[in-house]
């Protein structure tokens, strides 16, 4: 097994149209026994089916959409990664915790199903240590202790490695030395925290471990969708849906596979503002569990940045961008503040046929809102929305800081790491900064701030 | 809403939602960690909720009680999270220190992560948890509190770090804000402490009655209101919606006003208005909201609580998570009688925050 670390920016190296241009975009999602595809942004939405395994229908819906050339092929992988979480095909992970403390408030894989443990769970280990709130070092690198942790790989069949260290936000040099010399010390490929991200650590931990854990069998379907889209739509770049609805290039992907996983909110508002021919909008989801409401800014589904893993690990947190929906009601608008929802279109989605259809618009008319209502069958709007989909990056991180220069600085690589993201994503993007803060850590008297810069690509809306 | 008694975990949604309320910096309104942990605690053995009028009958003139906070910043707590037994180090200290045995327990105040530390406190250490507390809000300096303006002291006072740091402070000289400031920062961005020991007689009369069972109260109300959730929660607490408006800028600056003890940084918060006028609503942060103007006029001041509620997610919102283009309600909530006295206005109001606006809104 090669000794790998994750860069924390992976480039794709995927042909680029020759043309430059985003052109005619397909987007198929992927279930284990079929795909649904969309071609859309060429004047006409085309939509197309086929059955069989992931690999057989996706070629079977790329030969029907992309006989011409298309500058994108998009795909949702978020069933298949589910089936890959649920059915026994996890990697074994053994867990370095850099930390003051071998004790916290949250035990990892506490409240994870059983038989998820049992495949995931190859040992962990605490290092005392990690940098603290002013980017200093607390305490020397243990080696012994680090030593321990590669026997302890080694010995429990551990196919990847997770180092998780408190302040890799702030500074991720400890991550980085510790995860050398552990790839160098087992040959195993090593996941970090600071590459998934988040400002919560424990979190970090399960995110990274989740990361860690699917790596191998979402890559080798990465790898062999790739192959599929490649040999089908030459010239087509091929990206992977995440959860806040954005795409990855395969490397992205493949070193943060959880961010593959619950794609489905995120993709069904998009696909329902692609439909409606709104950038912008508020959009609400109506079906038997009831409505809920969400909102694209142009073209990017509000997410939230922390995610409850229900239903593959209720209960069970992790640092993961997804579309913030907030559930409103049983089926009615009278949860809804039409204060809330004015100056955008309110995009009205049933995703099952109702009796009282007209119940809900009615009352958001009258309240003086401007409603569009868009029916389809959820897998085609999934299709839309993967179309409509934008490469973004949010970086949140946190900086030292002792004065203005300072903070420009601290701005300025935020603003870097997630420029670079974007265009890992997509090489072409033209870059816009939806957001560029600093925002000073309260209560503290020192100057450590939070860095949060929003990057996505400029891009028109692909109607579908 | 019934008396709350006792809080189990089936109040914690309620607590969690109520304690967010009027909290911007230190508002943690995703569910992680430390909500997990407390929801649990509550799970494994409910906390005994004792109401001001029973507390005075019910614990004697020498019977003593504390009051228990995490003093810094809550992102720091996320990512240098509890190891749990931090309260019991903190208070099991002080009790050496003092040569006591606590008999209650009350929050330091009831907003943000101060309400899930004291009653998973009080879950751990086992005592019942008197309903009141120092604040009636959230305000950074721990001797800025009605306690203080009832003659109570901060110290002696301990406290635990995320780095297992224990600090003892006796203060004769009243710095024990200053000490433990300087402590927290060396000790990593923040200190779980036990604090304000004194009679549990004395805390309940200093105190803010029923703070933290108004805070259950607002969430339960914060989880059922359908909609117009601003002006329900203004009606519930006396105070009233200053406006609805779409965050347009978010900016931090150079303090210019007086010098001030506050460990903030300034932070302005630019809203236009969405009814016909579109006025320009400005709020300005110390750590929380402390002023709000409309088109220059001042609508609201600390000491009074300056609420942002996100009225399509029907909670309040954290300022990282603030984006430009989201729609705000901004709430005025009455300060506690307590700080409405001049003593109260000179501890709590905007010139403790070095700022010069009126302290009466216009």
């Amino acid at each position: 097994m090669s000794a790998t670390v994750c860069a924390p920016v992976l480039a794709d190296t995927a042909p680029v149209a020759a043309d430059g241009e985003v052109g005619p975009v397909v987007g198929v999602h992927l279930r284990r026994d079929r795909a649904v595809g969309v071609r859309a942004g060429d004047g006409s939405s085309r939509t197309a089916a086929a059955a069989g395994s992931p690999a057989t229908s996706l070629a079977a819906v790329l030969a029907e959409l992309a006989p011409e050339r298309c500058s994108r092929v998009l795909l949702d992988l978020a069933p298949l990664v589910a089936d890959v979480l649920e059915g026994g095909r996890l990697a074994a992970v053994t867990t370095v915790r850099i930390a003051p403390s071998d004790r916290a408030i949250g035990v990892l894989y506490g409240g994870w199903p059983p038989a998820v443990v049992e495949q995931v769970d190859a040992g962990r280990l605490h290092v005392s240590g990690g940098h603290d709130f002013h980017g200093r070092r607390v305490g020397d690198v243990d080696e012994e202790a680090i030593a321990a942790a590669g026997r302890l790989a080694v010995q429990r069949g551990a196919d990847v490695m997770a180092v998780s260290a408190v302040g890799a936000m702030i500074d991720s040099s400890l991550e980085l030395e510790v995860a050398a010399r552990l790839s160098r010390a087992t040959g195993r490929h090593v996941v970090m925290s600071h590459g998934a991200g988040g400002v919560r650590h424990l979190e970090r931990e399960t995110t990274t471990v989740l990361d860690g854990a699917l790596r191998g069998e979402v890559g080798a379907l990465l790898d062999e969708l790739y192959d599929v889209v490649d040999h089908v739509a030459p010239g087509a770049r091929p990206g992977f849906a995440a959860a806040d609805g954005s795409w990855l290039g395969r490397e992205q992907a493949r070193a943060h596979a959880l961010r593959l996983l619950g794609t489905r909110e995120a993709l069904l508002v998009q696909g329902a503002a692609a439909t409606a021919g709104t950038p912008s909008a508020h959009v609400l989801l109506r079906d038997r569990r009831g409505l809920r409401a969400t909102a694209v800014d142009d073209g990017c589904v509000r997410a939230d940045p922390v995610r409850d893993l229900a239903p593959w690990l209720p209960g069970v947190h992790a640092n993961q961008r997804h579309a913030s929906v907030l559930p409103v009601g049983p089926g009615d608008a009278s949860g809804l503040s039409p204060a809330a929802l004015l100056g955008r279109p309110v995009v009205l989605v049933d995703l099952e046929p109702r009796a009282d259809e007209g119940e809900v618009p009615q009352r958001l008319v009258a309240a003086g809102l401007e409603v569009r209502q868009v029916a389809a069958a959820p897998d085609v709007l999934l299709a839309r929305g993967l179309c409509a989909a934008v490469p973004q990056c949010e970086v949140v991180t946190y900086a030292a800081v002792d004065g203005p220069a300072a903070w420009q600085r601290a701005r300025d690589v935020a603003r870097h790491q997630a420029q670079a993201q974007v265009l890992a994503a997509d090489p072409r993007a033209r870059l816009r900064t939806v957001a560029d803060q600093v925002i000073p850590l309260s209560y503290l008297s020192t100057g450590v701030v939070q860095v949060r810069c929003y990057v996505v690509a400029e891009q028109e809306l692909v109607r579908a | 809403m019934p008396e709350v008694r006792s809080i189990t975990a089936d109040h914690f949604d309620d607590l969690f939602l109520g304690s967010q309320l009027g909290v911007l910096s230190a508002a943690s309104t995703y569910r992680g960690s430390l909500e997990t942990w407390v929801h649990a605690l509550l799970q494994e053995r409910p906390v005994e909720l004792v109401d001001p009028a029973e507390a005075r009958e019910r614990f004697g003139e020498e019977e003593m009680g504390l009051a228990v906070l995490m003093v810094g910043a809550m992102l720091s707590l996320l990512e240098y999270p509890f190891r749990g037994d931090e309260a019991v180090v903190a208070v099991r200290r002080l009790e050496r220190t003092l040569g006591v045995r606590f008999a209650a327990m009350c929050p330091f105040n009831c907003s943000g992560p101060n309400a899930l530390v004291a009653v998973g406190a009080a879950s751990l250490l086992g005592l019942p948890l008197v309903d009141c507390d120092g604040q009636g809000r959230i305000l950074p300096l721990i001797d800025q509190t009605t306690f203080a303006l009832g003659g109570l002291r901060a110290s002696p006072l301990a406290g635990v770090g995320p780095w297992g740091d224990v600090i003892t402070v006796d203060s004769p000289g009243d710095r024990a804000e200053e000490i433990v400031r300087a402590a927290v920062s060396g000790a990593g961005g923040w200190m779980l402490c036990a604090t304000y020991p004194a009679p549990v007689h004395r805390l309940v009369e200093t105190g803010i009655q029923r703070s933290l069972s108004q805070r259950i109260a607002s969430g339960a109300l914060m989880q059922t209101a359908r909609s117009d959730l601003g002006e329900r929660l203004a009606r519930h607490l006396g105070g009233r919606l200053v406006a609805r408006a779409r965050v347009v800028e978010l900016s931090g600056h150079q303090h210019t006003g007086l010098r001030t003890r506050q460990p903030a940084s300034p932070y302005s918060i630019l809203l236009r208005g969405l009814s016909s006028t579109e006025p320009l609503i400005r709020l300005e942060v110390r750590n929380e909201i402390v002023v709000a103007t409309v088109d220059g006029a001042v609508v609201g001041a600390v000491p009074d609580m300056i609420c942002l509620i996100d009225p399509l997610r029907r909670r309040s919102v954290e300022l990282s998570d603030l984006r430009v283009g989201q729609v705000m309600e901004v709430l005025v909530l009455p300060a506690a009688e307590a700080w409405r006295t001049p003593s109260g206005r000179a501890m709590a109001g905007p010139g403790a925050f070095g700022l010069s606006w009126p302290a009466q809104p216009a």
